[in-house]
């Protein structure tokens, strides 16, 4: 069984927004920190200080910064292969990210910089290193149509050698919380054209996780839109909380920006697209990353309501949208590190109605902050392995998740595992 | 009377010796902190990082160059990237990597193939298709001037369009690391300013204290006077290393005995202070010419020895 990782980062501080730890800090302490950790024993002290000082953003920061800092992608990837020592035949589904637009200045190497140096990667291995292609409405792509250059993208092969060419890219990613709604006008022909080729896109979709848009005035203007599905208006509304604590440590508009991001990323703001396309013959084939978040998963049986417009649970979301949309998948990437939510993930694979559509992912290298991705991973596996699905003619939970779950997902003309 | 038999001009002339061997003592120490560091290849590689950013195609063709396994094998580690990559190296890999972008090939071709070479049509190509930027201006031009002083006839060389193609990149190159080496010199100034004050903080390098000295004391500057005579050529050739300087200053420190050394610094001073349990021994205005004597010597060591070097000679060339 060919097995997979279907969620997957390779990014460096080189790809990051030049301004990624403004966010977070004040403008002096973010380049002190950035000078401090060009060394080891630096890198080592500001971690330590930023998971425990810098909250979400902090913490985020800090396992970014532990591999982020690497030389580049390819040293990552390197990383990331080294976990899997057990397993050397696993493909493995790397994210590219635009984060150009979320308000914290342009990266060093610039998107498509980001692409190049994952691209000559592939040429190392073409068949282990499958590539989704970052989207984002804001995408400046000159003359051309953000679906024209997409599918320039795809179609144009990738050399390997004088002997060789593959297809660059097998899927999209996007990431709504940088500041834009899945139903986004500038994106509709792109997902048509992607359904039309079986072309997978994944969303990240993790309640109050993530980087997200930090332009207070960027949002407020953006949260209410015209859904081009319905025509009708979408309407958010800016969350403003205050808190002492918050206040004093300069975190108040961050936390707030974080919170109204919600809006863009929730299951709900998903639903008249999905229904758009639920009724072709080829359904556009969408996964939310997540499952709409660990703390959601955790949180489902309490009747605490998310920020966002649907008022409920992401986890309970995203659960009746897999039986209403059969396009639909979800990846269990990030919270999959914690072990107590296997029992839920399990049980939901064996679900008849969606089963066939949750896959495995981890969410490398953002997770390390949590635990080593081999732990990760052989902690996954060691307990799908010995779980029979009886709903599935007791396959068992890995080879669904981690192989014909994510075979399925990834077939389209860009890509046959076979 | 001797211009030099002046007291204030013998004392300057051994405060300002003094400043040169702390500042050959500053640099060397900067030095081997900056190699650690690889101080110089990180300037180098952030400077061509800022000079090679194409915005409006959204690529860094610096950061690729470095990627590339031309430039990353000349890498000592990881994070530290080679202060030293050769011009025709670089010019070379830089044509490689715009050639070869995918960025490149998904561009549809406005013509049949300029040049049967792929390398150097797809170039040309990039400069046909991608976005305008300054540094697609400057690839645009250093490939125009190629074509230009590549015709012979009717018919285009292309191994000479090639040729000029690289060298043009290289002439560019070798400018740009002109400058960069006039800019790295002023940030140096900047970190030797610091260290400076730093280490004459720590081993009392305190320039008013000197003076102070130096005018109570002819015995002293005699002794300065004849040491720097007597080794001006050692310090000023480029083969002086740290640990031949310590020796040699650890022999003037002999001769003169003066009171430089962790012994003699403020942080011993105040302890000795603290444990005095009479009345302190030094007073406020003390710690205040202390400050201003540890940044003054900052202040000398932030130009560098080959400057207080060069002014010791044009003075003794007065004298001869």
């Amino acid at each position: 069984m060919q097995y997979y990782n279907v969620h997957s980062h390779t990014f460096t501080m080189t790809n990051a927004p030049r301004h990624f730890l403004h966010l977070f800090l004040p403008g002096f302490l973010a380049d002190a920190v950035d000078g401090i950790t060009n060394t080891k024993p630096g890198e080592a002290t500001i971690e330590f200080l930023l998971s425990k000082l810098g909250g979400n953003g902090g913490k985020r920061y800090a396992s970014f910064l532990r591999i982020g800092k690497s030389k580049n992608q390819a040293e990552v990837f390197e990383m990331l292969r080294a976990s899997y020592a057990d397993d050397p035949e696993i493909r493995f589904i790397v994210l590219t990210q635009n984060m150009e637009y979320c308000g914290a200045g342009a990266s060093v190497s610039g998107f498509e910089g980001q692409l190049e140096e994952l691209l000559n990667l592939k040429r190392q291995y073409p068949d282990r290193l499958l590539i989704f292609l970052g989207l984002d409405p804001r995408w400046n792509t000159g003359q051309k149509t953000i679906k024209e250059t997409v599918e320039q993208y795809f179609t144009t092969p990738l050399k390997i050698n004088d002997t060789k060419s593959v297809h660059p890219f097998c899927g999209i990613k996007i990431y709504p919380s940088m500041g834009f709604y899945p139903f986004d006008e500038r994106l509709l022909e792109t997902f048509e054209w992607a359904a039309q080729h079986g072309v997978p896109v994944l969303s990240h979709c993790n309640y109050l996780g993530g980087v997200y848009n930090n332009d207070e005035d960027y949002i407020r203007s953006h949260l209410s839109q015209k859904d081009p599905y319905t025509g009708s208006l979408y309407k958010g509304e800016y969350i403003k909380e205050k808190g002492f604590l918050r206040w004093l440590l300069g975190t108040s508009d961050s936390n707030n920006n974080l919170n109204s991001c919600s809006y863009f990323m929730e299951p709900h703001s998903f639903l008249t697209m999905m229904d758009h396309f639920n009724n072709r013959p080829k359904p556009l084939k969408l996964c939310l990353a997540h499952f709409g978040g660990g703390n959601q998963i955790l949180d489902k049986e309490k009747s605490t309501i998310p920020f966002g417009a649907g008022k409920k649970n992401w986890f309970l979301q995203i659960r009746e949208m897999l039986v209403k949309y059969p396009g639909l998948y979800v990846d269990i990437s990030y919270a999959l590190y914690n072990t107590g939510l296997f029992k839920v993930l399990f049980d939901e694979l064996n679900n008849k109605d969606y089963g066939g559509r949750i896959m495995f992912g981890t969410d490398y290298f953002l997770t390390e902050r949590e635990q080593p991705e081999k732990n990760t991973y052989l902690n996954f596996k060691k307990e799908a392995t010995q779980r029979p699905l009886s709903n599935f003619n007791d396959v068992n939970a890995c080879d669904m998740a981690a192989g014909s779950n994510i075979a399925a997902f990834l077939k389209s003309d860009f890509y046959n595992e076979a | 009377m001797n211009f030099f038999d002046i007291p204030i001009i013998n004392i300057a002339i051994s405060v300002i010796i003094s400043w040169a061997l702390f500042a050959i003592f500053c640099s060397l120490a900067y030095e081997a902190f900056a190699q650690l560091k690889a101080e110089r290849g990180r300037f180098m590689k952030n400077y061509l990082e800022q000079q090679l950013q194409d915005f409006p195609n959204g690529v860094n063709w610096a950061t690729l160059i470095y990627n590339h396994g031309n430039v990353d094998l000349l890498s000592r580690t990881p994070g530290k990237p080679s202060s030293d990559i050769d011009p025709h190296l670089f010019a070379e890999t830089l044509v490689n990597v715009v050639a070869n972008a995918q960025i490149v090939q998904i561009q549809p071709g406005l013509q049949a193939p300029a040049y049967t070479n792929t390398i150097l049509a797809d170039f040309k190509k990039a400069t046909q298709t991608l976005l305008p930027s300054d540094v697609m201006m400057m690839l645009t031009q250093a490939l125009k001037s190629a074509e230009l002083n590549s015709i012979s006839g009717d018919a285009i060389d292309e191994n000479v369009v090639y040729k000029k193609l690289v060298e043009n990149l290289k002439n560019w190159y070798i400018e740009l690391n002109q400058r960069l080496t006039l800019w790295y010199k002023k940030k140096t100034k900047k970190a030797l300013f610091i260290t400076g004050a730093i280490l004459a903080f720590f081993i009392n390098v305190d320039s008013i204290q000197l003076f102070n000295i130096y005018k109570d004391s002819p015995a002293k500057r005699q002794a300065i006077t004849s040491f720097y005579n007597a080794n001006a050529g050692k310090f000023q050739s480029d083969s002086v290393d740290l640990k031949i300087l310590l020796t040699k200053l650890d022999t003037l420190q002999m001769q003169t005995n003066l009171p430089v050394g962790f012994d003699s610094s403020a942080i011993n001073l105040a302890i000795i202070d603290r444990k005095n349990e009479q009345s302190r021994t030094h007073h406020w205005w003390f710690w205040i010419w202390k400050i201003i004597g540890v940044l003054l010597s900052g202040f000398a060591a932030s130009f560098g020895g080959p400057f207080w070097f060069d002014v010791l000679k044009k003075a003794y060339s007065v004298k001869q």
